[in-house]
């Protein structure tokens, strides 16, 4: 419930989702504000959680409260039950590869944001990944709370802690390793006010769409980074804000899809730093993940083919132009 | 303050009789054209809710603290809370009236874990330790109170909506009872909602004592000289003793070792054990005589065995009263007909005991069904419609079964 110091402009603007949590006060100012909020889950075979996710949230925050004016599903190709449950429990479910056809389709979490946009309605645009096994109304509520009341704040974080599920249950800290390992010490050296972002990965934010629509994607692990980078290039570190939403409870990745993760977040990384003028030295990035597992005889290379391809602003899009000719409100 | 309240709000029902009679009745011709289902994704979304919230705390302070929240989302004012984790909702009718039906869910859950109690929602299906028998009676409640709020359900009888600690956190209803000690003159009868029981007509009344009993022998070395048996074999004496007693011909008593423990393993003797038994008979006069030979022979035990023993009574849960609930079993029959679910005769509920032994009559109504086993709990997502039906059919004729409908 604490409050974190206000050191910076990001850890200023850092609150804990209960102080977003009168909910009718929230819809209040939706509606003063002539708002439309949208919600997105990009998925790849969640059947385990979606429907939790999408009952939870549509229950609370459109019929009890109605924040939220829709809930998508935004599909990678799910083998298992995913788009037919998420259907069934209210959200309007897309195929990724479906959406803008001309443009040819990748596979990841980034492309599924990135076409969100064209298929949402919102000016407020709010991602949660889809496999949240305590999910909340906060985790919405929290992420939408600083948009509401503050136009300045364009793209709000959640952060939590993050338990580690092991033989003997939960182990309290330990999740976030990419964060503590790669991230935190990359912010560090090159963008310290960003260090001030508890969790810059967390996969649960929201923005505005006039902002979010100027904004490349990378189709893969860089998303969130890049957005980070782009972001703080274009508005400055005032344009975000960062919720603490207590505690998410999620599947863990294993060493290796970290390591992949990994990759992909610094190809990411160095391409901005290289577009900002932040590194004076560049260097041309290897096109796959190399990983090394051993056998009964010895070591091999295990390559990894990791997408860095990246979306270009939606608003560069003629077909979106064309469904949203105007510029967003500023 | 919870009299002057109660003054003020005969008042304030006597000019709502004048006044808005005519509201309440058109309120209530309205509510026979609710559809119950649109209110089952709301039990739900609210049973994942609560499941999650750690539990036991310090008068299930986490829980309770979300369902007050809860109440002053639904704008509902007048809420009172105790110090032993009561939460009390009023929902005082139009008129002069001042005794009140009591609809009462337990809240807690003693056996919570954050992995095991994380729900997993299928198409048919929710499955999560604790969901139904801990989660789903109070999201009920909740919800059930949201409805009386929106749609003036309550105008023609005063209803009071209470959340008390699950039996599982608190064994000797001690918070049911600080409840009972403040509120009992107030209320002419109660209906307890259960998660799970969905067609359970609850007739057949079990009374029950819970005992620990704790035995210590002297320490002695293996294989060196002494005499007497260990604390494992006087456990072991009384248990062969006690539950080798056929109580009755018709078995309307038992008694159930429910749990024995006593030494650290081989090589060393067994100086100290404990064993927990759960006495259960029909009826508390039976009940009595159970207890009486029980504790007997344990008496006994130690005066033979020379060792030293500790019994003590845990709690106790009397019977209940038939004739008093039989009324309200056929207000329960007659819904279950209307929803189209078929009965079955099943066990008394504790609050339903309880409550009972304040000579209130109550009844438990199941929202739905399910299967439970040690860590897994499977509830049935379907029939919660026809479930939250029942409650309103229940709730709606109780005042024309027991013959106190304002007027």
């Amino acid at each position: 419930m604490k409050e974190l110091e206000a050191k910076g402009k990001i850890l200023g603007r850092s609150k804990h989702s209960s102080a977003y949590s009168d909910k009718k006060r929230l819809v209040e100012l939706k509606k003063e504000k002539g708002l439309t909020i949208s919600l997105a889950f990009p998925t790849l075979n969640e059947e385990a959680t979606i429907a939790k996710e999408i009952l939870v949230l549509k229950t609370e925050l459109m019929d009890r409260f109605p924040l939220l004016d829709e809930i998508a599903v935004i599909d990678s190709g799910s083998t298992d039950k995913t788009r037919e449950i998420a259907k069934e429990y209210g959200a309007t479910v897309f195929v990724s590869s479906d959406i803008l056809k001309g443009y040819g389709t990748y596979r990841g979490k980034g492309e599924n944001l990135w076409k969100s946009l064209y298929v949402l309605k919102g000016d407020i645009i709010v991602w949660i990944d889809a496999d949240i096994a305590n999910i909340n109304p906060k985790f919405l509520y929290g992420l939408v709370g600083p948009l509401l009341e503050n136009d300045e704040v364009g793209y709000v974080k959640a952060f939590y802690r993050r338990p580690i599920r092991s033989a003997t249950g939960l182990t309290p800290s330990g999740g976030g390793r990419v964060t503590e390992i790669l991230i935190r010490p990359l912010f560090s050296l090159f963008y310290p006010e960003l260090a001030e972002l508890v969790q810059p990965l967390s996969g649960e934010y929201a923005g505005r769409r006039e902002i979010l629509e100027q904004l490349p994607f990378s189709v893969g692990y860089g998303v969130e980074v890049g957005h980070l980078l782009d972001l703080y290039h274009m508005f400055g570190p005032s344009i975000f804000a960062q919720v603490d939403m207590d505690e998410r409870i999620h599947r863990n990745q294993t060493i290796e899809a970290l390591s992949r993760m990994s990759y992909g977040i610094i190809a990411t990384f160095l391409d901005r730093l290289g577009k900002y003028g932040d590194l004076s030295v560049a260097k041309e990035l290897g096109a796959r993940h190399i990983a090394l597992a051993a056998d009964a005889e010895a070591w091999k290379i295990v390559p990894t083919e990791i997408s860095t391809i990246e979306r270009p602003p939606m608003r560069t899009i003629p077909e979106y132009v064309k469904k949203f000719p105007s510029p967003s409100r500023g | 303050m919870r009299k002057l309240y109660l003054a003020l709000r005969r008042v304030a029902g006597i000019l709502g009789l004048l006044f808005g009679g005519r509201a309440a009745r058109e309120a209530l011709k309205e509510l026979a054209k609710i559809d119950s289902a649109a209110y089952a994704s709301r039990v739900i979304s609210d049973a994942v809710l609560l499941n999650d919230i750690p539990s036991p705390s310090d008068a299930e302070k986490l829980r309770m603290e979300f369902i007050v929240q809860r109440l002053g989302e639904f704008g509902i004012s007048n809420i009172f809370t105790d110090e032993l984790g009561n939460v009390i909702a009023l929902f005082p009718a139009f008129g002069t009236r001042s005794d009140y039906l009591l609809v009462v869910a337990e809240v807690g859950d003693a056996n919570y874990t954050p992995l095991g109690n994380s729900v997993h929602l299928a198409r048919e299906h929710a499955t999560g330790q604790g969901l139904g028998e801990r989660s789903f009676g109070p999201a009920a409640l909740l919800v059930f109170a949201e409805f009386a709020q929106a749609t003036g359900f309550h105008l023609d009888k005063n209803l009071m909506v209470l959340f008390t600690r699950d039996s599982s956190v608190d064994e000797k209803e001690e918070a049911f009872r600080h409840f009972l000690d403040g509120w009992g003159d107030s209320i002419s009868c109660g209906v307890f909602v259960r998660g799970t029981g969905l067609g359970r007509v609850e007739t057949r009344h079990v009374g029950s004592y819970r005992l620990s009993v704790n035995v210590t022998t002297e320490e002695r070395e293996m294989l060196s000289p002494g005499d007497g048996s260990s604390a494992a074999g006087v456990l072991g004496g009384i248990a062969a003793q006690i539950a080798s007693i056929t109580w009755d011909e018709k078995q309307t008593a038992m008694v159930n070792i429910a749990r024995m423990e006593a030494g650290v393993g081989h090589g060393h003797w067994a100086a100290q054990g404990e064993m927990e038994i759960e006495l259960m008979a029909e009826d508390d006069r039976m009940l009595e005589t159970v207890k009486s030979v029980v504790t007997g022979s344990i008496t006994k035990a130690a005066q033979s065995s020379g060792a030293k023993i500790d019994s003590r009574v845990r709690f106790k849960r009397s019977a209940g009263d038939p004739k008093l609930n039989a009324p309200l079993l056929g207000l329960v029959r007659s819904a279950l007909v209307k929803i189209g679910v078929k009965a079955e005769t099943g066990i008394v509920s504790e609050k339903v005991s309880v409550l009972n032994e304040r000579g209130i009559p109550a009844v438990a109504v199941g929202l739905t069904t399910g299967t439970t086993s040690l860590e897994r709990e499977e509830v049935d997502l379907e029939p919660i419609a026809r479930g939250f039906r029942q409650l309103l059919l229940v709730i709606e004729g109780v005042p024309a079964t027991l013959g106190r409908r304002e007027g």
